[in-house]
């Protein structure tokens, strides 16, 4: 594997950098108590913020905000949820996440998100912008009640492509696991580490595509969603598909960052049958 | 050779579980007749015509030809060194590696684990399909024509539905055969199969198929010897447009393929 530094360099930086790291994150409990979805728990540290925007609808809606403004190599953050029985809840981000160039060592996300029984959770966050040379290990360990719904859409960016930046040498380790009632039902392992640019640029992997896209659904009766979502795809501009088996349904978008946002908003809307959060639509 | 084929044969073997005494009858038969380094069963098990229905799919490519990203020799090598390099090959000898591994120490839970992780990490409905019908189909198979009952505790651990390369893996393992060969043939297979796709879909000739797999060789080699040495951390890829492929093809109009 190609880096951009030799390991011993790596290592170097990597301890000098350790005392300016910063690990921060959010750590929230909803409930679903008189008839609504609130807040119970928040812990919110190193610059990391929950905000909840004014809506009238019976969900909460959540709007993670990174205060330092993005994620810098050896940065941390770790993002826990608890989405109560019955609760229903919709977490998004008004900004993209920008993943900075590295020095070193990867930027390291950590997602877990818990679901109890008949709770809803939407995760809806904006983009993950790759700087040129950043690295990048995320990580979403999910665990869902068998009757609970989740509906997730992640997209990253590669570059900083309305800069007509082209990502150099960097790192991208996406793993997913999502457990359905104990059982393990969706994974997904993302490795990417080298020349971006020209990894990117194969036939199979991207085809020059610098914008990828991924939906994930579970719930009872998903699998009925596929029709709309199909016919929500005929419009698609990306390059996409969707499929359903075995109470999931996974919906995959490759393109430009415009094009795989728009077909990622069409086929969220049909699956959460909400707009979108206002926040995307700024 | 004679002494350990009566005793084999006179302890039923089906209950016990390391890898020495889950040796079959068969396997010593085997060991008697065959040369060093070189085992049969693995052409066999791995060739086109063991009844796995191999035929029936081809992982994305039906769509990639039909949208003209694969269209010849150059084409088609590049689409399967990417699947090599970064796809499901390289993540399948990995899974076949590790499953391979905890075989052979008689660890069904995490065999059980390995596959549930190698069913989830399927991307659409169809490249699930394909790894069931042919694993479900080579475990089946093995057990009925070519075992003695040493493969009852990998079928318990692999139940009710197994990914191909753990169902390689674990059966590799309980008879016995090495790991780097198995890789190796497992790799080959992977290939060929999804050359003879591309001959029935027009995209090459016959020469040309073969000149992929020739092309391809040392990218398999590598691969093998690389997922020898890996662990489930390594596992990982970016074949995006690949399995785009492989959910866009189960809406494709006219189809001679599963997957």
């Amino acid at each position: 594997m190609a880096h951009d530094l030799p390991a011993t360099d790596r290592r170097a930086t990597a301890r000098a950098l350790e005392p300016i790291r910063a690990t921060g994150g959010l750590k929230a409990r909803y409930v679903f108590a008189d008839g609504a979805t609130r807040i119970d728990t928040l812990t919110e540290y190193g610059g990391y913020r929950l905000r909840f925007p004014t809506t009238h609808a019976a969900h909460i809606e959540a709007s993670q905000i990174n205060t330092g403004g993005g994620v810098a190599g050896g940065d941390s953050l770790e993002i826990a949820l608890d989405v109560g029985a019955g609760a229903d809840a919709v977490q998004s981000s008004p900004t993209a996440e920008r993943i900075y160039r590295s020095m070193g060592p990867p930027a390291k996300i950590d997602v877990s998100l818990s679901l109890g029984p008949a709770a809803r959770l939407d995760w809806l966050p904006q983009e993950t912008i790759l700087y040129s040379s950043a690295r990048l290990h995320r990580r979403f360990e999910i665990d869902m009640a068998a009757d609970a719904r989740l509906l997730m859409a992640e997209m990253v960016v590669f570059g900083r492509v309305a800069h007509g930046e082209v990502p150099g040498v960097g790192e991208l380790r996406d793993d997913w696991r999502i457990r359905c009632g104990g059982a393990l039902v969706f994974a997904e392992s993302v490795r990417l580490e080298g020349p971006i640019a020209e990894l990117l640029a194969r036939s199979a992997v991207a085809a020059g595509a610098r914008s990828t896209g991924l939906v994930v659904a579970l719930a009872p009766e998903i699998e009925d969603r596929l029709a709309p979502v199909r016919a929500a795809l005929a419009a698609a501009r990306s390059q996409c598909g969707a499929s359903a088996w075995n109470g999931l349904l996974t919906a995959r978008f490759l393109g430009t960052p415009e094009d795989v946002r728009r077909d990622i908003i069409s086929v969220t809307e049909v699956l959460s049958g909400r707009a979108m959060p206002r926040v995307w639509m700024t | 050779m004679t002494d350990r084929v009566q005793s084999s044969l006179s302890q039923p073997t089906a209950d016990s579980s390391s890898p020495d005494e889950t040796i079959s009858c068969t396997d010593a038969k085997l060991a008697a007749v065959t040369s060093k380094g070189f085992d049969p069963r693995l052409m066999a098990w791995l060739s086109p015509a063991f009844p796995v229905g191999a035929f029936a799919y081809s992982h994305g490519l039906e769509w990639a030809v039909e949208r003209g990203w694969v269209r010849d020799l150059a084409t088609l090598t590049e689409w399967l060194r990417d699947l090599v390099a970064h796809g499901a090959i390289r993540n399948d000898m990995i899974l076949l590696a590790e499953t391979w591994r905890a075989t052979a120490r008689g660890d069904w839970l995490r065999v059980a684990e390995i596959n549930a992780l190698a069913l989830a990490l399927q991307p659409s409905a169809e490249r699930h399909l394909e790894t069931v019908t042919q694993g479900n189909a080579f475990l089946e198979t093995v057990r009925a024509a070519w075992s003695d009952g040493s493969l009852k505790d990998v079928a318990h651990a692999l139940s009710p539905d197994v990914a191909y390369p753990v169902a390689v893996g674990a059966t590799t393992a309980a008879h016995g055969l090495p790991l780097a060969e198995t890789l190796n043939a497992f790799g080959l297979a992977a290939v060929s199969n999804l050359t003879s796709a591309a001959i029935r879909l027009s995209a090459v000739g016959q020469t040309d198929a073969q000149r992929t797999i020739a092309a391809l060789l040392p990218d398999l080699a590598a691969c093998a010897t690389s997922a020898e040495r890996s662990t489930l951390d390594d596992l990982g890829g970016a074949v995006y447009r690949s399995d785009i492929a492989s959910l866009a093809h189960e809406t494709q109009y006219t189809r001679l393929f599963r997957s």
